[in-house]
């Protein structure tokens, strides 16, 4: 049997939306101030450096948190017996991820979603609407180890599907979804995409 | 006026859907054309449909009755039907009478396109040949 290993699509530390709002934060705090350098008396000169300052805080803690994780866990894979599930089939995946720190796992939440996403129109007008169509939550089995993380997740696509599918604008995904509670290194999330078949395998 | 009979309104990705449209004249006007198309449509956030197969019959002549048989195939790379929260997806049979100096006729019939069912040995072999062919770019 090979085995397929799919790399971890996180968030990291925080969200996308997160760190865009702070990068964003950043970018108009410090175009402000340039911009309203040359029309202030110089005695306020201070205060148009220290608020950019301020500004990048937020920034700053999103990405100390995000490299703080990779320096002490690393980066997760999940395998799965084949690259495709089937639907009605049970299979184990298994999540690994190598600790390098003093890292410990406290504990393991895990869903199964089926995620919508559907676009509309082109250009300027492209507009994408996601949903969650179906969540299952899952019991994962952690196996402890001092230099991994190993956390055992049994998955079951139910038998009426969908399989995955992308066609004209829309979209039928399965994801795993996981949040780590971790002691010792800010908490973490992982995210894997599912490649579901179309047909439902019997044993 | 007109109707779609389905051998089974029920068919696999992949799978054939075989019919007949069957069109009686009834003293009324006699169509220029008769057409019939497998296309799957989506309901929701989008709302637009997609032709994947037709048959038509050109010579519609001056027959009181006209049958057109069709044998559509399901392609492998399209989703089953489906109802979701954005979006639906419909698979349907849809039969069109060209009629001359009068608005078209139509007539629809759902099918529900379902997803083939597969031992064990099936699913391996198919994933057998889907990692070979990632490992070996000729068999592509």
């Amino acid at each position: 049997m090979e085995e397929y290993s799919r790399s971890d699509q996180g968030p990291i530390a925080g969200g996308g939306t997160w760190y865009f709002l702070a990068f964003m934060l950043l970018i108009i705090a410090t175009i402000a101030a340039f911009a309203m350098w040359n029309h202030v008396t110089p005695d306020r000169h201070l205060m148009l450096v220290v608020v950019p300052v301020l500004c990048a805080i937020p920034f700053a803690f999103l990405v100390s948190r995000a490299t703080q994780v990779l320096r002490k866990i690393g980066r997760a894979e999940l395998t799965t017996p084949y690259e495709s599930l089937a639907l009605g089939l049970p299979v184990t995946a298994i999540y690994t991820r190598p600790i390098k720190g003093d890292a410990t796992l406290e504990s393991v939440e895990a869903w199964l979603r089926l995620e919508e996403k559907v676009t509309r129109g082109s250009g300027k007008n492209k507009k994408t609407f996601t949903a969650i169509a179906q969540e299952q939550t899952l019991t994962p089995v952690t196996k402890a180890s001092p230099t991994q993380i190993r956390i055992e997740l049994p998955i079951r696509i139910p038998d009426a599907g969908p399989p995955t599918a992308l066609v004209d604008g829309v979209e039928l995904q399965w994801m795993l979804h996981m949040r780590l509670r971790m002691r010792g290194c800010p908490h973490t999330r992982s995210s894997f995409e599912l490649n579901v078949l179309p047909a439902v395998v019997k044993r | 006026m007109m109707r779609i009979d389905v051998k089974s309104d029920q068919v696999t990705i992949g799978g054939r859907v075989k019919g007949q449209v069957t069109w009686n004249a009834d003293g009324g006007k006699e169509p220029r054309k008769i057409e019939v198309v497998l296309r799957r449509r989506f309901e929701g956030k989008r709302t637009d449909d997609s032709e994947v197969q037709s048959a038509s019959e050109e010579n519609a002549g001056s027959r009181s009755q006209i049958v057109l048989s069709f044998d559509f195939e399901v392609p492998a790379d399209e989703p089953p039907t489906y109802r979701g929260k954005l979006i639906s997806i419909v698979w349907e049979i849809v039969a069109t009478a060209d009629l001359p100096w009068a608005v078209d006729l139509h007539e629809t019939k759902v099918i529900n396109v379902t997803v083939p069912v597969w031992t064990a040995e099936q699913y391996s072999q198919y994933c057998i040949n889907e990692s070979s062919s990632e490992t070996d770019p000729e068999e592509r």
